[in-house]
């Protein structure tokens, strides 16, 4: 697809990291899901890793910028978050799949992504053609005149990641896009991240360190609010040795390294 | 913004809110068109009643709109984009907006199909009640769906129709009903109702004050319901209610005391007179001009047999334009000046769900031939039911045949007609003749008292 390439596209980023955290502290009701996060993100895919109540759905949602940071700096695409600034050209940039996908029903699945690209505020004139693009690119193409009730739970979470895309954001948060998915869809999910984290940031949450492990160019580990380690697959997979749990060098690099951080925090 | 509105209208509930307020308010405007047919300004108020359901419907289907997104959670995915809430409320508040005041016209031109083929006269201030009751809508939608997103509930949509049901069809009745038996006027404030309690008469029309002031509250309604909607903040929320406070504030102080008694004034346009001159001329006010070709035989026919037998007798006939009102019939207003001596006064026919003259449930000759003894006089409570049974026995002696009594008479009253007829019929010619002319020489003074002494006294 041909399209108008604005001045601001072209101009150079004027920031370090596209995902800037620091000390970053973030409520869940009364507790403090990130405590003290310090984290920063440039352009790759990155595995967001952690058990569960980690912190990890409440950092995408600061990152989202659906709640705002309780204390600690926060900045996205170079722009200060935190506080009553407007978010309204940050959020241009963003994508969100959040781990509870919402709709409207009775969308099809090329209105309601039309209708989240409206919101996301595109240009009027590029909206049909990318929404076509975000639906080819899922893999949901035959079904883009399908009401968005009749769709299944893998299409769903597929439709979801179209919305979330559509506006090619520079930062995109994916928050368990894999879930629903069946084998062959998760290969080919892969494929689209690779594509995806070549010129932006994507943060995607998972369980599955497999995915993590083939998927992404960068691994972030959170436990109990706060980062415990960042670095490359290859280097997750160096962590373990052969008496740590799981079935692969990425499963058993996480479980030592979790089990690491657990061990300095209690003592 | 254009296409979103367009996808709105497909797969919201707008519509098919709308469809159903249609169908229930078009399914009760045609149950009575004898109410409207013929007549724009009848029309409209009719349709202005018919709020009565729709308003509720169209507060309950706004309200089971503007819960979708919590009911679909979108809220979270919603809250991580760029534009702001107030335009995003905009295409959804503008599909029901669109869809309300369609079904509230879409009725109305059904109801047209009853009026358009045999009316002749076109008020403009029908035009204006017709967009005031539709503006009406708009703030019932836009405030249910406030409320909707307020409290989003599954009872939240059913439990405003039946508020509703109450505030603007119940109260109302209830408040007049109270103020009855003193002389006290209905509050003002119940013109901020859209609904129409009261009917109005085919020679009125609804004061442009009513109008303009129902316009301006039922606005400022409507914004402070679109700016509820779109609120984020506190602030903006208690700012929204300024517009609905401000409006009522303005309105009522400008609204005529009196409530809905107060909406209806005379139309001069409506009572202007439009006559057949084929013959004997025979009159009627231009918002019954339709009935002109159905009572223009029997009047002609009525003028003759008067003709036939009274010196003197009515040369042409024009139709009465005294207006009885619903709710004082005993006490008749005229309008404009005493009508001429030599015209027969006679009262529009029934009119028939076609909108032209209905002659089955009411003889209208007999009738015609009672008119030569009576005149828009006001009030005439003082021999009203006498007045009227002289008037029969007198129509009798006008066709030469006895009395056709009426199904609704006493038996007494029956006895005293006809006794009053065979008396008269006794009498010689030229003493019939005489008493009869000098019974219409005093009603036409507005005298009933010579009529009424050709029927026997009251028998205790």
């Amino acid at each position: 697809m041909m399209r108008a390439v604005s001045a601001a596209e072209t101009a150079p980023t004027s920031y370090a990291w596209a995902v800037h955290a620091e000390r970053l502290v973030v409520r869940a009701g009364r507790h403090l899901a990130v405590n003290g996060l310090d984290l920063a993100l440039g352009t790759g895919v990155h595995g967001l890793l952690g058990p569960n109540g980690a912190g990890k759905t409440t950092l995408m949602r600061a990152l989202a910028t659906v709640v705002d940071p309780a204390d600690g700096r926060l900045s996205l695409l170079g722009e200060e978050v935190t506080g009553r600034s407007d978010l309204r050209r940050v959020r241009r940039g963003l994508g969100y799949l959040p781990q509870h996908f919402g709709f409207y029903p009775r969308f099809t699945l090329r209105e309601f992504v039309e209708y989240m690209a409206w919101l996301k505020e595109m240009p009027k004139a590029v909206i049909p053609g990318a929404v076509q693009r975000a639906v080819e690119r899922v893999g949901l193409a035959d079904r883009a005149d399908s009401r968005m009730k009749t769709l299944s739970g893998g299409m769903l979470r597929r439709a979801g990641i179209a919305q979330a895309i559509v506006n090619d954001p520079q930062v995109l948060l994916l928050d368990e896009p894999t879930v629903g998915l069946d084998p062959e869809q998760r290969l080919h999910f892969r494929e689209l991240l690779r594509e995806l984290g070549v010129d932006s940031c994507v943060l995607v949450s998972t369980h599955l360190v497999e995915d993590v492990a083939v998927a992404c160019t960068d691994v972030v580990l959170v436990n109990e609010g706060r980062l415990v380690w960042q670095g490359s697959p290859a280097q997750l997979a160096e962590q373990g040795g052969t008496g740590d749990a799981g079935d692969s060098a990425a499963e058993r690099g996480y479980s030592a390294l979790l089990r690491a951080h657990r061990a300095q925090v209690t003592a | 913004m254009i296409r979103i509105v367009g996808t709105e209208l497909r797969r919201s509930s707008a519509a098919a809110v709308a469809l159903l307020s249609l169908l229930v308010a078009t399914a009760l405007l045609l149950s009575f068109p004898q109410g409207f047919a013929g007549r724009w300004m009848q029309l409209a108020v009719s349709a202005r009643m018919m709020l009565m359901l729709m308003w509720p419907l169209a507060l309950a289907g706004g309200a089971w709109l503007g819960r979708r997104d919590a009911r679909s959670r979108v809220g979270e995915l919603f809250a991580s984009t760029a534009r702001p809430r107030w335009q995003r409320v905009l295409p959804t508040a503008g599909a029901l907006a669109i869809t309300l005041v369609g079904a509230y016209v879409l009725m109305f031109l059904v109801g047209a199909a009853w009026v358009a083929p045999t009316a002749r006269y076109f008020p403009i201030a029908t035009i204006a009640v017709t967009a005031v009751g539709a503006l009406s809508l708009v703030a019932a939608g836009w405030l249910g769906m406030a409320a909707g997103r307020a409290v989003p509930r599954l009872v939240t949509a059913p439990a405003l129709a039946v508020v509703a049901v109450a505030v603007v069809g119940l109260l109302p009745d209830w408040m007049s009903a109270s103020g009855l038996d003193g002389d006290t006027p209905d509050p003002t404030a119940l013109l901020l109702s859209p609904v129409f309690s009261r009917g109005v008469d085919d020679f009125q029309t609804v004061a442009a004050r009513v109008n303009l002031t129902q316009a301006l509250w039922l606005a400022a309604l409507a914004a402070t319901g679109l700016l509820l909607l779109g609120a984020v903040r506190r602030r903006a929320v208690a700012l929204a209610v300024l517009p609905a406070m401000l409006g009522g504030a303005v309105a009522v102080p400008l609204m005529p005391a009196g409530g809905y008694d107060a909406a209806p004034v005379l139309d001069p346009s409506a009572v202007e007179l439009v006559c057949d001159d084929d013959g004997r001329q025979v009159c009627v006010t231009r918002v019954h001009a339709a009935l002109l070709p159905d009572v223009v035989g029997p009047v002609r026919q009525a003028l003759a047999l008067m003709a036939a037998k009274l010196p003197d007798a009515p040369t042409r006939a024009i139709e009465s334009r005294e207006i009885s009102t619903f709710w004082e019939p005993q006490d008749p207003v005229r309008i404009g000046p005493k009508p001429p001596a030599d015209a027969l006064v006679f009262a529009n026919p029934l009119i028939g769900g076609t909108g032209r003259a209905d002659f089955s449930k009411e003889p209208f000759l007999p009738y015609l031939l009672t008119a030569a003894w009576q005149r828009d006089c006001g009030d005439e409570a003082e021999h009203g039911g006498d007045a009227h049974l002289a008037r029969v026995v007198a129509a009798a002696w006008l066709t030469g045949q006895p009395p056709v009594p009426e199904v609704w008479w006493q038996p007494e009253e029956q006895a005293r007609v006809e006794a009053g007829y065979r008396a008269l019929t006794a009498l010689p010619p030229d003493e019939q003749l005489r008493r009869m002319v000098a019974a219409r020489d005093a009603a036409l003074d507005c005298r009933t008292d010579v009529l009424v002494s050709i029927l026997p006294g009251e028998t205790p």
